[in-house]
């Protein structure tokens, strides 16, 4: 059902956390999107996100709103060149900004992101990870996010072995 | 006890002595004996009383025996005298104590041992049990993995990118390296181990080669090997390999030496590729038969003799950096009836007027699918005559680099009527001079129009532009009003943002329905380029990276960084930027070039960055 865009909706956060939105905004998630077109009426009662806290909520809805009216991607735009040239692209400088926090705070954000299903802004969260493990051994990478070895010595050994050739040389 | 007499002996004997010193005489243990002989020999001896050194048999000394003398007189049968005897009998009988007192504290220490490796037992399985702890909490605070295997596996994807050239030595390798899950994760991507990218500055082995296949069923070759080296040297071996192995070569980038070339190619004879990309300069190489499986095909540097053997009829994606004549570009749009993307590079024949009063364009030719045109001029005098007779029913994309020094409206009026009309995006990238008049006439026959990308070599050009568009009148600007979406990429010193900013801001305000996005740091993408014995490298950089790196280099080692697109040579920049320390953590390598006369000569590594 077409709505107009200045209809607000309201969600609720797993910490009972509330938010009323413009629905465009909102549409920036696939997963509201759908719901939002799977209600025939108007209901007052708020959308449940129960794997979204407030405080990453209110992040995610700031990512929505500066993106709001851009075009969502869709498999037109993902082609060829076009597709090449996105994925060589680095993240814009408001983009930058706005995922500039701490460790925990980007994960939850890309998990919201995930679960929302808001592509632009897991992109940037995945990309903005993976610029962290870009460059560094894999010691520095498990020091950075609190991961374990956990092979064992033969693993090691297996690894050490597999990879003997591309040590500099 | 000794007298004087006893040294005329050809052999000495001391006996141990037990002595009980005045409380006074402190000696420390090694200047004992030595003292007490001295003692002795003086008479000083007061009393032989007390077995002090016998509790500690350890720390007794013995006197000094002559042994030599000793077995001199053995040898010669001497009995000894029973003073001798005596004294023999004496030290025999404190060695057995010693002996035991020895074998006791043997004993005792090999006790003292067994509780230690008990304690170092303990200590290590207590240690155990808090790393087990330990690991446990801290994957629970460890918020990566937390996300989902879908997720880290987009996470393993970016942190190949840029995808042209990955670094066989870190990514993805380091990826499986970190712990268990990941590397199960990243043993199982297939698409991380889809390409192999093999070039004669990074270590190779055919290991590599089989680890990557082992890994992955399907993949894309990149090959660059330009001199005799021990790289070189193997391509025969990979070669013999891939022939042999059951890998599918989805794509080959093949780049190499006069001596490698003829062998590298002979991939192409088994290699059932559906992409296929020759960055090499090939001369005379029209008995080269590219496979009919070729539907994506990138030829850069390379002569027009490639086509006298006609391109295979199910191309979809066709790219040459090399100026094509108008008539081979006829022939590949009727030829090629599937294709969709066609990016060629444009440059003036020397004798356009002559096509223009023969109306050799009178011959026209279309191709229903194609949906992107890319159209790169390479010198400053190029145009896109080869425009003429052609139409695109389809075309969405329009991608137009030009210089337009010399005539600047001819291209715009030969687009104006061939391939405006449908498109849906526009990308121009001027170097110098837009023209309002040219803007418009870019703009107005563009009906369908959604999306304008304005991409300028120089601040002019770019204020040139931006004006043009704020000052459009509300009468004149259809085109404007159906636009959803204006990018702009500059190419700004710090000190250029401010002024293109406000411009930007302004535009904004005037065409309020529609968003202005600005892109004033980050470009498309660049290629450092240089050349190794004719040979194009390419090292392909975001711009930021680029010029973020090579500030805090003294200018005078910076030479001219051009701008590449896939075809060639879209913009040159001197260096004026402001130098400040550069961000070295993103960067793995990278060379400065030097300039000879007016071309990127000689490759002259300046720094690299680990």
């Amino acid at each position: 059902m077409a709505a107009p865009a200045t209809q607000q909706i309201k969600i609720r956060c797993n910490d009972e956390k509330e938010f009323t939105v413009d629905r465009d905004v909102l549409e920036r998630s696939v997963l509201i999107k759908n719901m939002l077109e799977d209600v025939t009426e108007q209901q007052d009662a708020p959308i449940p996100l129960p794997n979204v806290s407030g405080p990453v909520m209110a992040k995610v809805l700031e990512y929505c709103t500066h993106h709001r009216g851009e075009p969502l991607p869709s498999a037109d735009t993902e082609q060829s060149q076009d597709e090449t040239r996105k994925r060589t692209t680095d993240i814009s400088e408001w983009d930058q900004k706005f995922i500039t926090v701490d460790q925990e705070m980007l994960f939850e954000i890309i998990l919201a992101a995930n679960y929302l299903d808001i592509k632009s802004l897991l992109d940037v969260g995945c990309k903005t990870v993976a610029n962290m493990i870009k460059g560094k051994t894999p010691e520095e990478i498990r020091k950075l996010f609190n991961i374990v070895n956990d092979f064992t010595p033969e693993e090691e050994a297996q690894i050490k072995k597999e990879n003997e050739w591309a040590e500099d040389r | 006890m000794h007298s004087k007499e006893d040294k005329q002996r050809p052999y000495k004997i001391y006996a141990p002595f037990r002595v009980i010193l005045p409380e006074s005489t402190q000696l420390d243990q090694d200047s004992r004996t030595l003292k007490l002989l001295q003692i002795v020999e003086a008479r000083e001896m007061t009393l032989v009383q007390v077995d002090q050194i016998a509790r500690n048999p350890l720390d007794r000394k013995h006197p000094t025996i002559d042994l030599e003398a000793l077995e001199e007189k053995r040898n010669k049968h001497l009995i000894p005298s029973p003073e001798d005897a005596t004294i023999l009998q004496n030290v025999v009988q404190e060695c057995e104590e010693d002996i035991e007192a020895l074998h006791a504290k043997i004993a005792s220490t090999m006790t003292s041992i067994a509780d230690l490796c008990r304690e170092l037992s303990q200590t290590t399985a207590q240690l155990a049990q808090k790393c087990a702890h330990r690991d446990v909490c801290r994957t629970i605070l460890s918020s990566v993995q937390r996300v989902p295997d879908d997720v880290l596996e987009l996470i393993f994807l970016a942190s190949l990118d840029p995808p042209h050239p990955p670094d066989t030595r870190r990514a993805p390798l380091q990826l499986t390296t970190v712990c268990r899950r990941w590397r199960t994760i990243a043993c199982s991507m297939q698409t991380l181990w889809s390409t192999l990218y093999i070039s004669e500055d990074r270590p190779f082995s055919l290991d590599l080669a089989k680890l990557w296949i082992s890994r992955s069923s399907r993949l894309s070759l990149i090959l660059r090997v330009h001199r005799d080296n021990p790289t070189h040297s193997q391509v025969g071996e990979l070669i013999a390999y891939l022939r042999a192995s059951s890998v599918q070569l989805d794509a080959l980038d093949l780049c190499a030496g006069l001596d490698s070339k003829r062998q590298l190619l002979s991939l192409l004879e088994f290699a059932r590729a559906e992409e296929v990309v020759l960055p090499l300069y090939w001369p005379g190489s029209s008995d080269l038969t590219l496979p009919q499986t070729v539907k994506r095909l990138y030829l850069y540097y390379t002569p027009r003799s490639w086509f006298t053997t006609p391109p295979s009829r199910t191309l979809t994606v066709l790219y040459i950096s090399y100026a094509m004549h108008w008539e081979m570009l006829h022939f590949v749009i009727r030829h090629c009836q599937d294709l969709q993307h066609l990016c060629v590079s444009v440059a003036s024949w020397g004798n356009r007027p002559h096509y223009y009063q023969d109306n050799r364009y009178g011959v026209s030719s279309t191709n229903p699918t194609l949906v992107y045109l890319g159209l790169i001029n390479e010198g400053t005098d190029a145009d896109v005559d080869i425009l003429g007779g052609l139409s695109f029913p389809s075309l969405r994309v329009l991608e137009y680099s030009a210089h337009m020094e010399e005539i600047p409206d001819i291209p715009t009026w030969l687009m104006s009527h061939t391939v405006l009309h449908t498109i849906r995006r526009l990308t121009l990238q001027y170097q110098s001079h837009l023209s309002e008049e040219t803007l418009y006439s870019l703009l107005r026959p563009a009906a369908m129009l959604e999306e304008l990308c304005l991409s300028c070599g120089d601040i002019e050009t770019h204020q040139t532009a931006l004006q043009v568009l704020s000052n459009i009148p509300s009468s004149d600007s259809d085109t404007l009003r159906r636009l959803k979406r204006l990018n702009i990429f500059c190419q700004l010193s710090t000190s250029e943002l401010p002024l293109i900013k406000s411009q930007v801001e302004h535009l904004a305000q005037r065409w309020a329905h529609f968003p202005v996005h600005t892109n004033m740091h980050v470009l498309t993408h660049f290629n450092l380029i240089h050349w190794h014995n004719e040979e194009a490298i390419a090292v392909s950089t975001p711009w930021i990276q680029l010029r973020d790196a090579i500030q805090g280099v003294s200018p005078d080692l910076i030479v001219q960084i051009s701008r590449y697109s896939s075809l060639g040579v879209l913009s040159q920049f001197p260096m004026g930027f402001e130098l400040v320390r550069p961000p070295w953590s993103d960067w793995r390598e990278f060379e400065v070039l030097t300039r000879e006369d007016t071309w990127v000569t000689k490759p002259r590594p300046i720094y690299h960055v680990s």
